[in-house]
């Protein structure tokens, strides 16, 4: 027994504690939580795969789905700070979700935010045969009768919910929200004419808008985006107070030291700017990005209000 | 192009080298992943996904299909030999597969369920190939309403999963009911009996409890008697069903496999919804329905046909709508976007080599199936001859693995661990599991789709009257019940006097 102790903290002594500037000698995690096959699971394997080559060493993808991308932000929360554990997140863990419920976990302090990874629009699509051509047109018909028009959205809390919520709110209009589980279904629903609109990510409705059975209006986000760049913004069309981007972004442990996270910073900027990995980020919809941590903090910061009054207009603000 | 055409441009597709082989490796792992119980396609779907980045999306699409439906032919193997169900389908096929395999009737089981796992693809593919625009068509009339009246009609199918007591069945089914409302209220978001756990806020794992109150509560009932029935070595012979499990079995295949495929279209009720309805069909119209759950061969062939014809027809929404029947589904639309294809109502005339390649590969890969599967069957019966005091230890480890694997968490092998206890304690008190999960599955749809319906109707309850689908199903609803209850009464008039 005390040889099996002896051994045990010679095997410790051997690997010492991780030196900051040794990383990334081990296995890295990268702790996303949604679904395999969701948009950040796949957009995490890409970079999992050009970091892991950058690095020489394994970057693991360990999706923890469930609460809305709660559960594996917490993981991510809750490991050890010594970079290696990081996760993909969307805004809604990292921002929305702390303002609507208790959590376990405090993103101010317990998360390290990293790089926005890529950012896509939502954007706002009406069955075709609604009869109206642009946004103007559907916030006439909207304010002509308050309360008669249906919209649907991939869940309470969602980018969805609150990008419709932002245009009700900022355009004085009511709409009655049907919530549906996935994007697949509220898009068939608007198409069904169980609804007659929705605020969706582009891969989302593209096809439908090909087909003639979309029509879509406007972008959430700030600027036109490439991957729906001739429909225009909601701020060109007067309503500034609309925007949502619906971002993927890798964040770390809070109190991961410097110097880690500037060697994963440094490894990243070079891999989002290859051309072949924003072609890939591309394709799934995205606006491949890349930010300083500084940057995206501020990022952050910016957003947060935005949300906070639209989270209060929707009464789902955690008092 | 016609559909002579179009089929000879699949086949050109899929009887490629390349294709072939993909097709083979994805039934081969599809097969071996169906058997172990819990590991879904999900996992495996899941591991080869960046693998198919390197690969032309139709031979990736090809291999990832292979594995789903693949799994879908072994799902009922662990729980015909040892009660295993890692999926609802193969919950229900537990019913009957399992007390023949006690009677030494394993290898019939298996070897019914095979074929009509065959069979209910070939039905799937067919209409797959013959109508799956017009399949789309129809499925985008069910909106909610019709939804909520499908669902209500699958609840009547839970009093004949009953075996015992109907009252025993009843208090089973409000107890899935109300299992079902755990996690988030969809219409508002707000959390309910959550307990501040977030592994809750989604609702019990589905895969927990079919496992715990199936699997698990055997293993401890077999502990508590001291080991399983002893099982017979079967011999080859055994295994061939006589002439008269084939005359009970293949009308039942056919019912079954017209069910399966027609719950398939529908995005969102899943295969699950349909195996279940085809058993409560098969006991229905039976002469003696009192043999179901003691070994009756339609109880496994319907459901098994239905399960595998879902499993093909899912694929139409799927490609044709961009609408997934499931998750393993989402998972290869996916993978179709990686390649840059966006699945969506264009997908057929614009990708005729991926859609009418990917229905080729269904036919090679079924085919490939049939052959697969049936010299395993010997293989999978010399299972019971393992002393039970070896076997059970691996069971329990592969029902952990298996939930572990679904997302990652601890939290559902405690899960397990409490729905099995339940399950046995639920045994000795004899009410029976099978009413509680279709409860548990139907719940969630059934609050959705009423309350969807009603925010579209702003409170009318008229709208499940006025439209002419919602309305036929309500109605066929309320004859089986009026049906049920005068069957009933008659039989406890009957009974004194006899």
């Amino acid at each position: 027994m005390k040889r099996l102790a002896a051994l045990a903290a010679a095997a410790l002594l051997a690997t010492g504690p991780a030196l900051a500037e040794d990383w990334p000698s081990r296995t890295v995690t990268v702790v996303v939580g949604f679904g395999a096959g969701s948009t950040p699971d796949l957009l995490a394997r890409l970079v999992a795969d050009g970091l892991q080559e950058k690095l020489g060493q394994p970057f693991v993808v360990d999706n923890r789905p469930g609460a809305g991308g709660n559960i594996g932000l917490d993981a991510v929360a809750q490991a050890e700070a010594d970079g290696y554990t990081l996760g993909v997140t969307i805004p809604g863990p990292l921002i929305v979700n702390p303002m609507r419920m208790e959590l376990m976990y405090d993103p101010g302090t317990d998360i390290r935010p990293i790089t926005m990874l890529g950012t896509q629009p939502s954007v706002l699509a009406v069955n075709a045969e609604l009869g109206v051509e642009t946004l103007d047109e559907l916030l006439e018909m909207l304010r002509a009768d308050p309360g008669a028009y249906n919209y649907a959205s991939i869940g309470v809390g969602s980018i969805s919910h609150l990008a419709m919520e932002m245009v009700a709110l900022a355009s004085g209009t009511e709409i009655e929200h049907i919530p549906y589980t996935s994007s697949p279904e509220a898009v068939a629903a608007v198409i069904g004419g169980e609804a007659q609109m929705a605020t969706m990510p582009p891969l989302a409705v593209l096809s439908h808008a090909a087909e003639g059975t979309l029509r879509l209006l406007a972008q959430t986000s700030g600027e036109r985006m490439d991957v729906v760049a001739d429909v225009p913004t909601f701020a060109e069309l007067g309503l500034a107070d609309v925007q949502a981007e619906a971002w993927n972004a890798l964040v770390t442990t809070g109190g991961t030291p410097d110097a880690v996270v500037e060697t994963l910073h440094d490894a990243l900027a070079e891999l989002l700017a290859d051309p072949g990995m924003q072609e890939r980020i591309a394709a799934l919809g995205f606006q491949p990005v890349q930010m300083t941590p500084a940057e995206f903090e501020a990022r952050i910061i910016e957003e947060t209000p935005r949300w906070r009054s639209v989270l209060e207009a929707a009464g789902l603000l955690h008092e | 192009m016609d559909l002579v055409g179009n089929l000879a441009l699949g086949f050109q597709t899929a009887l490629s080298p390349a294709a072939l082989l993909f097709c083979f490796l994805g039934v081969t792992l599809g097969t071996l992943i169906g058997v172990l119980p819990g590991i879904g396609a999900m996992a495996a779907i899941a591991m080869l996904l960046p693998v198919t980045y390197h690969v032309p999306p139709t031979e990736a699409l090809i291999m990832l299909a292979g594995i789903y439906y693949g799994a879908q032919y072994g799902g009922s193997t662990a729980s015909i030999l040892l009660r295993l169900p890692g999926t609802p389908q193969a919950a229900v096929v537990t019913l009957d597969g399992y007390p023949m395999a006690q009677q030494g009737r394993a290898g019939v089981a298996l070897f019914v369920t095979t074929i009509a796992s065959f069979a209910g693809s070939v039905l799937g593919v067919l209409l797959l190939a013959g109508f799956a625009p017009l399949l789309a068509r129809a499925a985008m009339a069910f909106q909610a309403p019709e939804y909520f009246a499908l669902m209500v009609l699958g609840l009547m199918a839970a009093a004949l999963l009953t075996q015992g007591s109907p009252l025993r069945g009843l208090i089973m089914v409000v107890a899935g009911l109300t299992l079902g409302t755990v996690g988030t209220d969809l219409q508002t978001g707000s959390f309910r009996f959550v307990f501040g756990r977030p592994e809750l806020v989604d609702g019990i794992g589905l895969v927990a409890m079919a496992m715990g109150l199936f699997g698990v509560s055997e293993v401890i009932a077999n502990a508590a008697r001291g080991g399983a029935p002893a099982a017979r070595r079967p011999r080859w012979r055994e295994m061939i069903p006589s002439r008269a499990d084939w005359r009970a079995s293949a009308p039942a295949m056919l019912r079954g496999s017209g069910i399966g495929a027609g719950f398939g279209a529908l995005p969102g009720t899943g295969s699950s919804i349909a195996s279940f309805v085809s058993y409560a069909v098969e006991k229905r119209i039976a002469r003696d329905p009192s043999r179901f759950g003691k070994g009756a061969i339609e109880g496994i062939s319907a459901p098994e046909a239905a399960n595998n014809a879902a499993a093909q027809t899912a694929f139409i929404p799927t490609l044709t709508l961009g609408v997934p029947g499931d998750a393993v589904l989402a998972l290869m639309l996916g993978a179709l976007i990686i390649h840059g294809i966006i699945p969506g109502p264009g997908l057929i005339e614009q990708q005729p080599t991926l859609f009418w390649g990917l229905v080729a590969s269904f036919v090679l890969g079924n085919l490939m199936l049939l052959i697969l599967n049936l010299p395993l069957i010997g293989l999978w019966i010399s299972i019971l001859r393992i002393p039970y005091r070896l076997l059970y230890p691996a069971i329990l480890v592969f029902i952990c693995i298996g939930v572990f694997s679904i997302r990652n968490s601890v939290f559902d092998i405690w899960l397990v661990l409490v729905f099995g206890g339940l399950g046995y304690g639920m045994r000795l008190l004899r009410f029976e599991p099978a009413p509680l999960l279709l409860g548990f599955i139907l719940g969630p749809l059934l609050e959705q789709y009423l309350r969807r319906a009603m925010t579209v109707s702003r409170g009318d309850p008229m709208i499940f009257l006025e439209r002419p689908i919602s309305a036929a199903f309500l109605g066929l609803a309320a004859a089986l019940l009026c049906w049920s209850l005068v069957s009933g009464l008659r039989r406890t008039r009957a009974t004194p006097e006899a």
